[in-house]
């Protein structure tokens, strides 16, 4: 497709001209009504709307966990749209990692046996101080034997993104990972965060809805009634506060 | 991935007890019923009791028996006869010629009061069997008799001997105690004459310097010389011994395999539903694991990893369950008096272990059903709130239910043409495949059916009516499976209870309508009326006719197999006086000879030859004389000519019917049947008795075939009712949060049971109207008055007892759930 060769092959995530329309025969709904979108790599990219706006959903066809009605998306180079389930499912655990905002984790397995997951659903057997690395890394260390439901939710959130790393992935995204925590505990991720980007040069997109947030980020892409309304570069809160404003109450 | 299941298994262990109960229960019924029922090959073995001592037995042939095909695919049915034929008179001569003791055994009728055994024996034979004299010797004199301990009677006492040649005076010469059989004993040429000279066995002992072991055996063969005659040496002695508990053991055998198909149906019914319920309901635990990036195929290994596990544990569980219950079962259906005083239900492992792997392959495929659904979902889409079920409806419930549906159209149809006397057999069929099609549409009846359910009570329940019947509609999912053990406990007891009383009905009318005499003469004690009281009946000035009927076992050959038909020794010309059988071609004045026969409808015409067994297993060819109507009282059942009788079957009647002129002393009449230890009741009474007989033994049926499938289905209401009410905290714990009271929850989890309970009777109904119009529409035409007989007591008090069980399961546990605080419940995952 002509547009293909116009987008910058190198960029993590490409989106192409996707739409997604959910419902029944009485009442559908179109999250996205035509997106297309690149994802610069080694950059830290937040998606930012009102509510409604479809950003969720934008993460989701990106990686992979739901699909486009219509569209194309290529992920590290590879176009998704076609694969079957289970070849999507292989794409997905070797090169993406994804945090939710809450319930991230297998309640019935250990932080460390959560983290070691997609490794092991991949056939691989790792060892175990390779896991406590990653988890080191996020700065959780003492209780890997734990469950989640002995955690307090920043420690999960900690663990949860150690899982999505751990794969080394070509991208990580992250759907509002700070919106159940306290606004201490939510800055020590969002640090921990930028700390990946500048010093391994991960690449992160991440949704949110607080415009504290997008100001770890180095570009904030603004959606609206499932379209690309603008984007900004090195953002500061009250910008990104001002340009909300200005969609949320455009007609 | 084995740690990761591995440690799910561990974590999840509260909520796998569910599937757990199901299964283990499961397996422990299905092991139950099977090891009962493979208990009956074989039962009536054992080592001779009376021919304890001789070397050789010799004894008339006693097996009706059918061999097809030939080579390699020879197979040979044989079914053994409560008796044995009679050997030829000129027997005993030609056994003479070998050197050893050789004594004759006769076993005529004889019975008295107040001592056991109705034989009477030579006194030859009791040297056949150890023995003690408890008082007196041996008979000397012709009118000596020895009877059998327990007894008051002493040496003596002059006694009165029922006989078939009437009533005797003897007198007591000794008593005594022995293990084999009781029976009376006389000198020996008194009892050939009561055994109207009937050889039962002759029993030949080695001598000191004549032949002995095999050379022995090998003479009295070649003395023999008949290959219809029996020479048994060792344990197979018992078999020249009576079997009189064949017929009880065909009726134990057709009770027990209705067990093992009840027992089969509901097991299977309940695991799939279990384990299928039990994966569905972790959706998003798999939708994390899809996230995490499992692929399709590793979350169906998962689910049927761990479902092996706890699949073999319960299945084990359940084996030793069955294997413990099994002999207290048979011990039960001895008291009942279904099964033969030795029954019982040995511990063999292949029945055990074919129970096993049935449940625990009905436990797999429940599960990666379940988990093939899990696994094709998106991650997203299973992390979404799945609270209203949009695809409830899967293509497997599609066909499985429409493939149910097509099965039971035929099976219906069917009622009007086949053999009505397996109607009830085929109802129930069709009402297990019914009930199956019910439950798999579920999902599509529950909305308009709770619609219409809370309709007219709708206002008067409040908000809490409205939350459950919302609750009910839009999760259907779970509706439909905890409606399910309902429908399948209501359902097969409604159509096994109603199916057995509009047959009872059916059968009462046609022995209604049978019997036209005015009176009856039943036996006492004895096994019937000798002959000589029914002279004396017929003789009593006023009567016109005193017919006596003497009933058999006969078998027929159906599917290379001897089947067990009954069969009425009757007076052809003298039974339309008073038995009314409708006949529909030829004459019944035509039964008589040795060599006429007739026969229901459907199989033989007029001038037909019928190859049968008599009672004591006699092959025989007969010429149908008559054709009777179908009649529900009269399936499977052949008149026998009276003059066959005298050779094949103990001189004894079963019942004698008279009639009598107005005037008759019905006082004479009385005097004459006690005169021969038998009974004079009016037909009104005889019919009444037969009726509450047969009540009892359907009562008690009922309960053999429905009662541990009813247990059950009742503790599989209770625990999928658990499951449901803990999987819904969160939703429980939400309402709390918007303002709904603790009393209030759970206030509508009550009517929310209520309803379930409510859906699965309705749907229950639906299966119960449909096997009794059914039975009634099949039974029609071969009874003269059917009703449509709904158990209503019965059937309300079980449909009571699920009511109670669904509301105390889920009432319960939300009680246990209410109580802790509701904004943790709300974060709580499943």
């Amino acid at each position: 497709m002509n547009t293909t060769l116009m987008r910058d092959t190198t960029a993590a995530v490409a989106l192409c001209d996707v739409r997604k329309v959910y419902g029944t025969r009485s009442a559908t709904v179109t999250a996205l009504a035509g997106v297309s979108l690149d994802f610069g790599r080694g950059r830290f990219t937040a998606v930012m709307g009102p509510s409604g706006s479809g950003k969720s959903t934008l993460l989701q066809v990106a990686a992979g966990l739901d699909r486009p009605t219509s569209g194309e998306i290529h992920l590290d180079g590879t176009p998704i749209t076609g694969l079957s389930e289970t070849k999507l499912t292989k794409l997905r655990r070797d090169r993406i990692g994804f945090v939710f905002q809450s319930f991230n984790l297998l309640p019935s397995l250990t932080a460390e046996l959560n983290v070691a997951l997609p490794l092991r659903l991949a056939g691989r057997r790792p060892k175990r101080k390779d896991v406590r690395a990653v988890l080191a890394s996020v700065g959780f260390a003492d209780r890997a034997r734990h469950r989640p439901a002995e955690l307090s939710g920043g420690q999960q959130q900690r663990v949860a993104i150690a899982r999505a790393l751990v794969t080394r992935p070509a991208v990580l995204f992250a759907d509002e990972p700070t919106g159940a925590l306290d606004s201490t505990t939510g800055r020590e991720v969002l640090t921990l965060l930028r700390r990946l980007v500048d010093g391994v040069g991960q690449t992160i997109v991440m949704v949110t809805h607080d415009p504290y947030v997008t100001s770890f980020a180095d570009r904030v892409v603004f959606l609206a009634d499932g379209r690309v309304a603008g984007e900004l570069y090195d953002p500061t809160p009250q910008a990104v506060a001002e340009r909300m404003t200005f969609l949320e109450s455009a007609p | 991935m084995t740690a990761v299941a591995w440690q799910t298994i561990r974590a999840r262990i509260a909520g796998m007890v569910g599937t757990f109960i199901a299964l283990a229960l499961g397996v422990g019924l299905l092991a139950m019923m099977a090891l009962t029922l493979v208990g009956t090959i074989g039962a009536g073995g054992g080592p001779p009791r009376w021919y304890t001592n001789p070397d050789v037995v010799v004894a008339g042939a006693n097996e009706a028996t059918v061999v097809t095909g030939h080579g390699e695919d020879r197979e040979v049915a044989s079914v053994r006869a409560p008796t044995g034929r009679p050997l030829p008179a000129d027997l005993p001569g030609r056994l003479s010629t070998v050197d050893a003791t050789v004594v004759v055994d006769h076993a005529g009728f004889g019975s008295v009061q107040g001592a056991p055994g109705d034989t009477v024996h030579p006194w030859s034979a009791a040297g056949m069997h150890a023995y003690t004299w408890i008082a007196g010797g041996a008979p000397a004199a012709a009118t000596d008799v020895v009877l059998t301990a327990p007894t008051a009677h002493r040496p003596g006492d002059r006694i009165t001997v029922l006989t078939a040649r009437g009533a005797r005076q003897f007198t007591v010469s000794g008593v005594l105690d022995t293990a084999a059989p009781a029976a009376l004993y006389t000198v020996d040429a008194v009892a050939a004459d009561l055994a109207l000279g009937r050889i039962v066995a002759v029993a030949v002992t080695a001598k000191p310097g004549g032949p002995q072991g095999r050379d022995l055996v090998a003479r009295v063969r070649a003395a023999v010389g008949d290959d219809t005659v029996r020479v048994l040496t060792g344990k197979a002695r018992r078999g020249a011994e009576p079997y009189p508990d064949s017929e009880r053991l065909t009726v134990a055998i057709a009770l027990l395999s209705a067990s093992c198909g009840m027992a089969g149906f509901v097991s299977i019914f309940v695991v799939a539903g279990t384990f299928a319920y039990a994966v569905a309901a972790r959706r998003r635990e798999f939708g994390l694991l899809r996230a995490a990036g499992a692929t399709p195929r590793q979350v169906r290994r998962l689910v049927l990893g761990e479902s092996l596990v706890v699949g073999v544990i319960a299945a084990g569980a359940g084996s030793v369950l069955g294997t413990v219950a099994a002999p207290r079962f048979a011990r039960w259906l001895v008291e009942t008096g279904f099964a033969p005083d030795n029954f019982t239900a040995h511990v063999i492992f292949w029945p055990v272990a074919a129970a096993f792997g049935a449940g625990l392959l009905v436990a797999l495929i429940g599960a990666w059903l379940a988990a093939r659904r899990a696994g094709l979902v998106r991650p997203v889409e299973a992390l979404r709130e799945a609270a209203v079920d949009s695809r409830a409806m899967t293509p497997a419930r599609w066909i499985v239910g429409v493939g149910a549906i097509i099965t039971t159209v035929p099976l219906l149809a069917a009622f009007a043409s086949v053999d009505s006397d397996s109607t009830v057999a085929l109802a129930i069929n069709a009402a297990m495949f019914l009930i199956v099609a019910l439950a798999m549409f579920a999902p599509l009846l529950i909305p308009p059916l709770v619609s219409v359910l809370t309709a007219p009570v709708a206002r008067l329940l409040g908000p809490v009516g409205t939350l459950a019947t919302h609750g009910a509609r839009t999760a259907v999912r779970r509706t439909a499976a905890t409606a399910a053990p309902i429908l399948v406990t209501v359902g097969i007891a409604g159509s096994t209870l109603a199916g057995f009383a509009t047959l009872a009905s059916a059968t009462d009318s046609s022995a209604r309508s049978r019997i036209v005499a005015d009176a009856a003469v039943v036996p006492g004690a004895a096994p019937g009326v000798a002959d000589p009281t029914v002279a004396a009946l017929r003789a009593v000035p006023g009567v016109t006719a005193a017919v006596p009927v003497t009933e058999t076992p006969v078998w027929v050959r159906e599917n290379g197999e001897p089947t067990d038909w009954q069969g009425r020794y009757v007076p052809g010309p003298d039974v339309a006086a008073v038995l009314n059988l409708p006949v529909v071609a030829g004459s019944l004045a035509d039964l008589a000879g040795t060599d006429t026969v007739a026969v229901p409808a459907g199989r033989w015409n007029v001038g037909d030859t019928v190859a049968l067994w008599l009672g004591d297993s006699t092959p025989v060819r007969l010429r149908v004389v008559a054709v009777l109507a179908e009649q529900i009282d009269l399936t499977e059942t052949v008149l026998l000519p009276w003059a066959l009788r005298d050779a094949h079957a103990q001189p004894l009647a079963s019942t004698v019917y008279l009639r009598f002129d107005a005037g008759t002393p019905r006082a004479a009449l009385a005097a004459a049947a006690v005169a021969g230890g038998a009974t004079l009741v009016r037909t009104a009474d005889y019919l009444t008795a037969a009726a509450t007989d047969r009540d009892r033994t359907n009562r008690f049926g009922a309960i053999a075939v429905l009662g541990m499938a009813l247990l059950y289905t009742g503790i599989a209401i209770a625990n999928t009712l658990v499951m449901a009410t803990r999987g819904r905290a969160r939703e429980l714990a939400t309402l709390r949060l918007a303002g709904t009271t603790p009393g209030q929850v759970l206030r509508m989890v009550a009517v929310e049971s209520v309803l379930v309970t409510a859906v699965g009777a309705v749907l229950a109904a639906i299966v119960t109207g449909v096997t009794v119009v059914a039975c009634y529409r099949g039974l029609a035409s071969v009874a003269p008055a059917v009703d449509l007989v709904v158990p209503w007591r019965e059937l309300g008090a079980i449909a009571a007892c699920c009511l109670l069980t669904a509301v105390v399961s889920s009432v319960l546990p939300a009680a246990l759930l209410v109580r802790r605080r509701a904004a943790d419940l709300a974060g709580a995952r499943e």
